[in-house]
């Protein structure tokens, strides 16, 4: 069974006129990573906030393991585009944060999240204080809690978009890594195509407006930078690219 | 510690010169009763330090606090109240800035006649003047926190309970210790008025009768006994921040 399933899902939010997204349906198998493009504004980050229940008045079916996850909060672990710290709570302490909605003991939550920070290669950062921190380092440190947030589905929406272009790269290395280590099924938003094929083995390329299809494309292929050189990933790039701009011509926004 | 003393080296200055023109001008105008010399007033303030600092300076004080806390008291309930229930914003928040346009000097001689010359007409004053700034910046700052850090946290599972602990309580401090300062010489403000009005003790009563004796000096004295107190308890209060509040909200 697929560890994540859109049946028919449709949404628009309230306060808007417009569909956002109309009647989708697609899978998550456990171990996938999963990158989500599509134009700016066609709801990616929507999409997410249909899997973490931020938003609940869709229709259709939103299943995890074959159950429907209506305002059930807590098996999703989600990152933000921001690192969204709290500037009052040191490094360690804003790590803690998911534990302290667990309601793991106080005695566990310290080792915890010394070992989440010490796998995003931040130990002895503990007591510093979020804007003490560069903006990679502070990235890492949500990437650290997220780890704490439990569950095995990672959703995190363009993570590194803030980034300078340096930093990214090394930290889209640095994610491959970890996700090889960790196991975990990843849906990343980016709107980054070179970052999507790099990072994901899928790639959902929303489409239509609103959106109404997910293309799947497999590029579990390439692996490494080195791949995206590969005349085969320029082709795929070039598609991808046509694909951006063939799409609802036309109606093209500003 | 030398470099805190020149920082405050140019408000010194200012400070020393208005001291010397007002003396410069009160010499020329010599007429005590109705502009004392600084050096008039600080002998007055020695002279009548037993009634001054044995008497009406803890009536005073002890309006002010009690006025203080009462409006931090209510202040918080209120605020708490229209941050978790949107009708209850609706309905109190637009009452409340109103009611912050009412002029509270105004109508304070109603209190006197109505609660009489004890203290509790000059808490009403006190509390009316300081209760509406501090709700309103207790409850900006509870609303401040980002929708964003709301939302991670309920991906996280967390409470509402425990989200208004974890995030709006502490994003809250500063605006929280901000409307405390703020309000503080407005609450002496609001007591010695109300004193003023009518009491039995208290530095506005005293500064009224010196008036009554055409005393000048006599006048002023308390009035710089009130302003000394007030910057006194605003340093106390910001000894506190800093104990509480070591981060600085990001722009
Ligand atoms: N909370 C919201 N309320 C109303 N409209 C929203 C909300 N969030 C996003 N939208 C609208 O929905 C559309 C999709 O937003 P979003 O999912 O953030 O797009 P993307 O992440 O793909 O850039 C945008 O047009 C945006 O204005
Ligand atoms: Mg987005």
């Amino acid at each position: 069974m697929s560890l994540l399933e859109f049946k028919n899902v449709s949404f628009k939010y309230i306060t808007d006129d417009y569909v956002l997204l109309e009647n989708i349906s697609f899978e998550v198998e456990k171990n996938d990573f999963i990158t989500v493009i599509g134009k700016s504004g066609c709801g990616k980050s929507t999409l997410l906030r249909l899997i973490t229940c931020l938003e609940t008045d869709y229709s259709g079916e939103i299943t995890l393991c074959g159950n429907p996850v209506k305002n059930t909060h807590g098996y999703a672990a989600f990152m933000p585009q921001k690192d969204l710290l709290l500037p009052w709570r040191t490094i360690i302490k804003n790590v803690m944060l998911p534990l302290e909605a667990q309601k793991v003991p106080k005695s566990q939550r310290t080792e915890l999240a010394k070992d989440a920070l010490a796998r995003v290669g931040l130990s002895g950062m503990e007591n510093k204080y979020p804007s003490e921190l560069s903006g990679g380092m502070r990235q890492r440190v949500s990437f650290a809690r997220t780890l704490l947030a439990g569950g095995e589905l990672m959703l995190l929406d363009e993570p590194f978009s803030a980034l300078d272009s340096l930093t990214r790269i090394a930290m889209q290395d640095w994610l491959l890594q970890q996700v090889k280590q960790l196991s975990k099924t990843v849906m990343l938003v980016t709107h980054d195509i070179d970052e999507a094929m790099l990072l994901g083995n899928k790639i959902f390329l929303l489409t239509g407006r609103p959106v109404s299809e997910v293309k799947i494309i497999d590029v579990s292929h390439i692996k490494t930078r080195k791949d995206l050189y590969s005349d085969e990933a320029a082709e795929l790039k070039n598609k991808l690219v046509s694909r951006f701009l063939t799409d609802d011509s036309g109606k093209e926004q500003s | 510690m030398k470099k805190k003393i020149f920082g405050h080296l140019p408000a010194w200055i200012t400070g020393i010169s208005l001291l010397l023109l007002w003396q410069l001008i009160a010499v020329i105008i010599d007429a005590a009763y109705i502009l004392p010399l600084p050096t008039q007033i600080a002998v007055r303030i020695w002279e009548l330090r037993d009634p001054l600092f044995t008497v009406h300076t803890p009536a005073t004080m002890s309006v002010t606090l009690i006025g203080l806390l009462i409006s931090i008291v209510l202040g918080v309930l209120l605020a708490v109240v229209m941050d978790r229930y949107e009708f209850a914003e609706r309905a109190l928040y637009p009452v409340i800035v109103t009611t912050q346009t009412v002029p509270v000097t105004a109508i304070a001689p109603l209190f006197v006649l109505w609660l009489g010359y004890g203290i509790w007409s000059k808490v009403l004053v006190s509390v009316l003047i300081t209760f509406f700034p501090i709700t309103i910046s207790i409850h900006d700052g509870l609303k401040s926190s980002k929708r964003e850090n709301e939302e991670l946290m309920k991906t996280f599972g967390m409470s509402s309970l425990a989200i208004f602990f974890k995030l709006k309580l502490p994003n809250a401090l500063p605006s929280f210790f901000s409307a405390i300062k703020m309000a503080i010489p407005l609450s002496i403000i609001g007591a010695a008025m109300g004193e003023w009005l009518g009491a039995q003790s208290g530095l506005g009563y005293f500064s009224k009768r010196m008036m009554t004796q055409l005393d000048g000096a006599g006048v002023f004295a308390p009035v710089v006994v009130l302003a000394v107190c007030a910057m006194l308890v605003v340093a106390v209060i910001s000894a506190i921040e800093r104990k509480f509040v070591k981060w600085r909200k990001e722009i």
